[in-house]
């Protein structure tokens, strides 16, 4: 057992920090990060949808709850920070992952394999880098107020009308398409992204694994249809300026 | 031998030796039984070849009844040709009709190199079982197998991953060339059986540390290793391993 005793951390000497930043670079342990940043991603994700979805019971309580955002920085910068961080560190993980994989596998196979994995499962880089670049645009738009159209005019209480920025970005067709583009491909990237993140943690059951594995399809494409039905409310005008 | 008797073109890739470069061939092979086995038919094309003077295609084989996890070929772009629980050894020639052309390459991954033809270097798997695939017995007499009480429910757990034949089809079936379906049975099959647990999570640090170095790829959860496995081993085993190594880093 010389071997299998080389890694107990009383003979590396390593701490429990160091050990675990061994592990965090390893195969398994990467992929264990990146479905611990995943989990806090979606939930920010099912966070801001329910605060998006305030912008059905009206302007006021869609700036009500964009001002209560507002005025509660450390809610606010905890999430921000959190995001900061998860993210890098999310592609970090996944950049560490496809390097091993394409070096795993110098020889293609000269026949197409056909496989019954879903394109989704198959694309999650590319849908995670059009998410990425969508999110930048978003932020710059809805955060940043620097591209799309904004509101001249602030509100009577001297707020920033959120309200109105988000009907007058929506009533744009080109603004409300690249959204919903970036929902499904979002819902691609949960639908398997999901399932992948509790079996990455080990959280297997005979009865669980095959209903996650319905539930991140109906999760994430539920989510993405509840998203949608934002803009498409605006173009629709059940959202009225 | 009787039955359909069937021409068909093999496209097979052929590599003189390790370092050497190789490239996908074709042949006609006739004369094919539906009766015969993949591998029989591959003899066939030997003996055709060798009769016109040529050097045969070398394919790992051995007991030929499916149990041994010798024989190693991905049939057109899938590991032991795609019939559930099968291997390439127990596939039949009537799955095919006159006519057919098949491809027929070696598993491909970093870690398994093609030492020629179709037969790679699967000693990676060996050096994996090496670092912890086993349970330390002490001197002593034998216990009496029955003085250890194993519950029904974890035996069958224990079963269903100890089939593993250790051929490799998850390797050459899942697009990272991840090793986890191998390593993770090796690991699930000791670590539900009592003589297993007391080693199980140095076990699985080693494994993994082990199945690293050998330049495997990660797992992405799309269970195509599970799709090809002759021995039907199930990604539940992945999970179970994965769920020890985090344990691991916190009580190793």
């Amino acid at each position: 057992m010389a071997e299998a005793l080389e890694l107990k951390r009383e003979s590396t000497g390593d701490t429990l920090i160091g050990s675990l930043m061994k592990f965090a670079t390893s195969s398994v342990g990467s992929k264990v990060v990146m479905a611990l940043t995943g989990l806090g991603l979606w939930l920010f994700v099912i966070a801001h949808l329910a605060g998006n979805l305030t912008a059905f019971a009206g302007k006021e309580t869609f700036n009500h709850y964009a001002e209560a955002l507002k005025g509660n920085p450390p809610l606010l910068w905890g999430v921000r920070i959190a995001l900061i961080l998860g993210f890098p560190i999310h592609i970090l993980a996944a950049i560490n992952t496809s390097m091993r994989n394409r070096a795993a596998r110098p020889v293609a196979y000269a026949f197409e394999p056909r496989t019954e994995a879903t394109a989704a499962s198959k694309s999650m880089i590319l849908t995670g880098l059009l998410v990425l670049a969508y999110f930048a645009f978003h932020l710059a738009h809805f955060t940043w107020h620097i591209t799309g159209p904004q509101p001249t005019t602030l509100l009577p209480n001297g707020s920033y009308d959120a309200y109105s920025m988000l009907v007058m970005g929506f009533q744009q067709p080109i603004i409300s398409l690249t959204y919903i583009v970036a929902q499904v491909l979002l819902a691609a990237h949960l639908s398997h992204g999901i399932y992948s993140l509790f079996q990455h943690l080990g959280l297997w059951g005979a009865k669980w694994t095959p209903f996650l594995k319905n539930a991140s399809l109906a999760i994430g494409y539920g989510l993405c249809a509840a998203f949608a039905s934002i803009p498409l409310a605006v173009m629709l005008g059940f959202i009225k300026p | 031998m009787s039955g359909k008797l069937m021409k068909l073109t093999i496209h097979v890739w052929r590599q003189a030796n390790k370092g050497a470069e190789g490239a996908m061939k074709s042949y006609v092979v006739e004369n094919v039984s539906e009766h015969m086995s993949f591998l029989e038919m591959m003899d066939t094309l030997n003996e055709q070849i060798q009769a016109k003077g040529e050097e045969p295609v070398a394919f790992d084989h051995d007991c030929r009844e499916g149990i041994c996890g010798m024989c190693s070929m991905v049939i057109n772009g899938i590991p032991h040709g795609g019939h559930r629980g099968v291997t390439t050894c127990q596939l039949h020639m009537r799955h095919f009709k006159d006519g057919d052309e098949i491809y027929v390459e070696p598993w491909r991954a970093q870690a398994f190199p093609v030492l020629r033809d179709l037969v790679v270097d699967r000693s990676a798997f060996d050096r994996i079982i090496a670092k912890g695939g086993y349970v330390s017995v002490n001197t002593g007499g034998a216990p009496d197998a029955n003085a250890l009480p194993i519950p029904k429910k974890e035996a069958d757990l224990a079963m269903d991953a100890a089939q593993c034949i250790g051929c490799g089809a998850c390797v050459a079936a899942c697009k990272n060339a991840s090793a986890m379906l191998f390593v993770a049975a090796k690991a699930s099959h000791l670590g539900h059986l009592p003589q297993g647990q007391p080693e199980q999570l140095d076990r699985v640090k080693n494994m993994a540390m082990q199945m690293d170095a050998e330049g495997f790829g990660n797992c992405s959860n799309l269970s195509q290793c599970e799709a090809v496995c002759p021995k039907e081993i199930p990604v539940r085993v992945i999970a179970e391993f994965n769920r020890d190594l985090i344990k691991a880093q916190f009580k190793g």
